[in-house]
């Protein structure tokens, strides 16, 4: 399946190869690059798929020594870094994990002689709260950060580009956005609550904004894609010449990968709630303004309580804005077109969610 | 006398209405015809371009001098091809022959023919066929190979069609065989307006190598009239609706037109108008390429037609009852619109939240046409973007100040001119209502008795001062200690 630009991967080390994302790389590596010596990592090791090609290794990438050491072993010619911790933690962690951590990868990559490093970062870097417009890779990072999360990621990003031309080594960026699938538990658990909660009748905002979703099969694909390019630019023109158009080359640069389907908010929303026989969603419309209101006195009285807030000013917000992305650019330089649509990745998800459900059940 | 639905529509549709006595009482065309200057044979053309096609005949004739005359024989030429195929008494040892070989006939002076059932609408062309081979005689040598090009071509796939299994109620097989059907007839087309606008100097160059764009702009038009006269063609024993796209919903076609499948017959044409509207986004980007205001009108016309027709039909159950069109001010209302790229954007995101507002989880192509709709905006988006440059730079130059967020949103004052009207009225009989309570409070009566109705002294003072001084006064009073806060 590789192309003119593209050079099959023969060995690979996937951080975090345990975690949602990185066990989809592992599985596509398997299925796309079937002769690659791959290495799984993990803080945890769970999951395991049985392969001979296939070994895990625990690692902890905040510790400098530990990392080293997988990295020399593992002997990869790519190293796709895609390990954060989840959403909803503080900055402490993030800084640790996300930038700490991810400049002991390059550290150990660049000493190790590593070809190319391919780091998942997040759409979230260029995020401020403003809507997010068929934004592409020359939006700057916002000056005030959102929050610690999308600071440390951004953070974390510069030190994996900055790293680009480092003892020949070539690296990349990738952001996805709103990645969901089998496995997934954030986002589309987080729509199947609001099912099991009976709130599927509000809706907030007039849902005239476009949202951005990445089935997580493709955005696997995209690293490697991402990756089989760097290789192969790595054994012909190597590292490009900093002053080049960066939307024109890959290396020392990120890259927004999405579905390429952006979609109305509460249009995937009822796409999820009709899997559960919800027809009806988002008869009662609450505008932008009485939304934000009605969540300022959720979140006032939940604090009075003591409990979490179903209603919060920050997903009102969220759930009203545009936040979509152009992604030509992995388009041109990676050849990526999306092999699992919208609407099959959904169906493939809730069918997992599903029988996860029974499973537990019984 | 108007049905009263008719008159209905028009008061609940003001602008539709005002459209309609604009394009026929007060539009100027762009280019006006100069009879005078035309042979008796390119009148003749003309009447006939008339009698085919009202709706294309408007925009052909206001086409600058320069395009007029090859586009209206080009596509006379199409239409005796069109009536040749479409007429089923014809036999396919006559038809064939004459399709593949219509090319040739363009250059023999004095060809007619009245071979065809005298039900067929336009046999009247072919019978006096004569003037538009005249008049392609004196057509500049470019044009000539552009039109023969595309009648050799068109006549070739008509022949295949015909030569093909008979017609019958199964539609195409394949999408693939209704893509293929549609570039025959309308794909082709567009080629060749391409190939004619171009040489003229009238479209970007560039729109010859993107073959997509101008396959584009007629697969749109036929895809929508081919879901729209899905009654007419039923009677007429024809179907071309693929099969791969009905055959997911019913066991047979002719279960589409039954009551009790509303709901998948439904699902069939939302699959279909899906299958549409994936062109739209190429429709908008070819429409960027053209550089005269009169080609722009004659190609986007008929593009923003159909948008609002597939908004019409979507969803619609009406449309496997009978034939339906978009109300004559509602077409009025687009060509007068239809200005420049811009406008047409905003007319085709204006039947996207149509579509949208009509979308339902009931159907399976829900989240589909969700996802097709963002397409056509996140396009246009990339045309015309909502937040500029300059917003996003002032916006980083106030943080770097402020040290504060600042967020970019929509600003709360209304675009729309029908809103604007309603809040001046609005004011208007606020601040009247105002003066009245005003003077009241000061101490008019009002006074309704019949001595007053014959008099229309309707108001009188207690203490007979100056009714009209007293409450202007006490209205400046009022609002220059609002606006001083003196009461503070």
């Amino acid at each position: 399946m590789t192309t003119a630009n593209q050079t099959p991967i023969t060995s690979c080390l996937v951080i975090g190869g345990c975690g949602f994302l990185g066990g989809a790389i592992v599985r596509s590596l398997l299925e796309k690059h079937p002769n690659c010596r791959i290495t799984a990592a993990d803080i945890r090791l769970t999951g395991q798929i049985a392969h001979k090609n296939l070994k895990y290794v625990t690692v902890d990438i905040t510790d400098l020594a530990s990392i080293s050491s997988v990295v020399e072993n593992a002997k990869a010619e790519v190293v796709i870094h895609t390990a954060s911790p989840v959403h909803g933690l503080g900055k402490e962690i993030y800084m640790k994990v996300n930038v700490d951590g991810t400049k002991n990868v390059v550290e150990a990559c660049v000493r190790g002689g590593v070809r190319v490093m391919v780091y998942t970062s997040s759409a979230g870097v260029v995020f401020d709260g403003s809507p997010l417009v068929n934004v592409d890779e020359t939006e700057p990072f916002p000056i005030i950060p959102y929050d610690a999360y999308n600071e440390s990621k951004a953070i974390a990003e510069t030190v994996a580009l900055e790293a680009n031309g480092k003892g020949g080594m070539l690296t990349t960026a990738l952001r996805p956005a709103g990645i969901f699938g089998p496995g997934d538990r954030q986002l589309v658990p987080g729509f199947i609550t609001v099912v099991k909660n009976k709130q599927t009748a509000w809706q907030l905002g007039d849902n005239t904004n476009l949202f951005d979703f990445t089935y997580i099969d493709n955005l696997a694909v995209a690293h490697i894609l991402a990756a089989s390019v760097l290789l192969h630019q790595h054994s012909t023109t190597g590292v490009t010449d900093a002053s080049v158009d960066q939307r024109k080359h890959l290396d020392g640069t990120s890259i927004f990968v999405t579905n390429g389907q952006p979609v109305y908010f509460w249009d995937f929303a009822k796409a999820i709630w009709c899997h559960y026989g919800v027809y009806n969603a988002g008869s009662i419309v609450l505008s932008r303004s009485a939304g934000l209101v009605i969540a300022g006195l959720a979140e006032g009285f939940s604090k009075l309580m003591g409990r979490e807030p179903g209603l919060t000013r920050f997903r009102v917000k969220f759930s009203c804005a545009h936040r979509y992305f152009d992604i030509r650019k992995a388009k041109d330089l990676l050849g990526y077109e999306p092999e699992v649509s919208l609407t099959e990745g959904l169906r493939r998800s809730i069918e997992w969610f599903k029988a996860e459900g029974e499973k537990e059940g019984k | 006398m108007p049905k009263f639905a008719t008159i209905w529509h028009y008061t609940t549709h003001p602008y539709q209405l005002r459209a309609m006595l604009h394009w026929k009482y007060l539009r100027d065309p762009l280019h006006f015809r100069n009879p005078d200057k035309e042979s008796a044979e390119l009148k003749r053309c003309y009447e006939f371009l008339e009698m085919t096609s009202r709706s294309f005949a408007a925009v052909i004739l206001e086409l600058q001098p320069e395009m007029r005359v090859p586009v209206a024989l080009f596509y006379l030429v199409l239409r005796g091809l069109d009536t040749i195929e479409d007429d089923m008494t014809l036999n396919n040892d006559v038809k064939i022959p004459l399709l593949q070989n219509f090319y040739q006939i363009l250059d023999q002076p004095g060809w007619t023919f009245d071979g065809n059932a005298p039900t067929e609408k336009d046999r009247q062309l072919l019978v006096e066929f004569d003037v538009v081979i005249t008049e392609f005689g004196k057509l500049k040598d470019v044009y000539k190979d552009v039109i023969r090009d595309i009648a050799k071509q068109m006549g070739e796939g008509m022949a295949e069609t015909c030569r093909g299994p008979a017609k019958n109620l199964d539609g195409l097989p394949l999408i693939k065989d209704y893509d293929r059907y549609c570039f025959y007839v309308a794909g082709l087309v567009g080629e060749g307006l391409t190939r004619l606008f171009v040489p003229a100097g009238v479209a970007n160059p560039g729109l010859l190598t993107r073959p997509r764009l101008y396959i584009s702009m007629g697969l749109f038009l036929q895809k929508v009239n081919i879901i729209r006269d899905f009654r007419e063609d039923l009677e007429d024993s024809r179907s071309f609706y693929p099969k791969e796209i009905w055959g997911k919903y019913v066991d047979k076609y002719t279960d589409l037109g039954l009551p009790e499948n509303e709901e998948k017959a439904l699902a069939c044409q939302s699959d279909m108008v899906l299958n549409a509207l994936d062109h739209a986004d190429d429709c908008l980007y070819y429409l960027a390429g053209l550089r005269d205001q009169s080609v722009y009108n004659f190609c986007a016309i008929p593009q923003v037609m159909a948008i609002a027709t597939l908004a019409l039909l979507f969803r619609n159950p009406e449309m496997y009852k009978r034939n339906i069109k978009i109300p004559k001010g509602e077409a009025c209302e687009l060509m007068m619109d239809i200005g420049n790229l811009r406008t047409t954007c905003d007319t085709f995101k204006k039947y996207i939240k149509v579509i949208r507002a009509k979308n339902t989880p009931k159907d399976p192509n829900f989240l589909e046409v969700s996802v097709k709709c963002a397409k056509i905006e996140q396009f246009i988006e990339g045309i015309y973007p909502t937040i500029t440059k300059k917003q996003k730079e002032e916006k980083r130059e106030k943080e770097l100040k402020t040290g504060k967020t600042v967020y970019i949103g929509d600003s709360i004052l209304p675009k729309n001119t029908a809103t604007i009207l309603f809040l001046i009225t609005f004011f208007s009989f606020m601040f009247v209502n105002f003066i009245f309570l005003a003077a009241f409070v000061i101490g008019a009566e009002f006074d309704f008795s019949a001595e007053a109705w014959e008099t229309w002294t309707f108001f009188k003072m207690k203490n007979e001062t100056d009714i009209l001084q007293d409450v202007t006064e006490s209205v400046v009073e009022a609002v220059t200690k609002t606006l001083t806060h003196q009461e503070l």
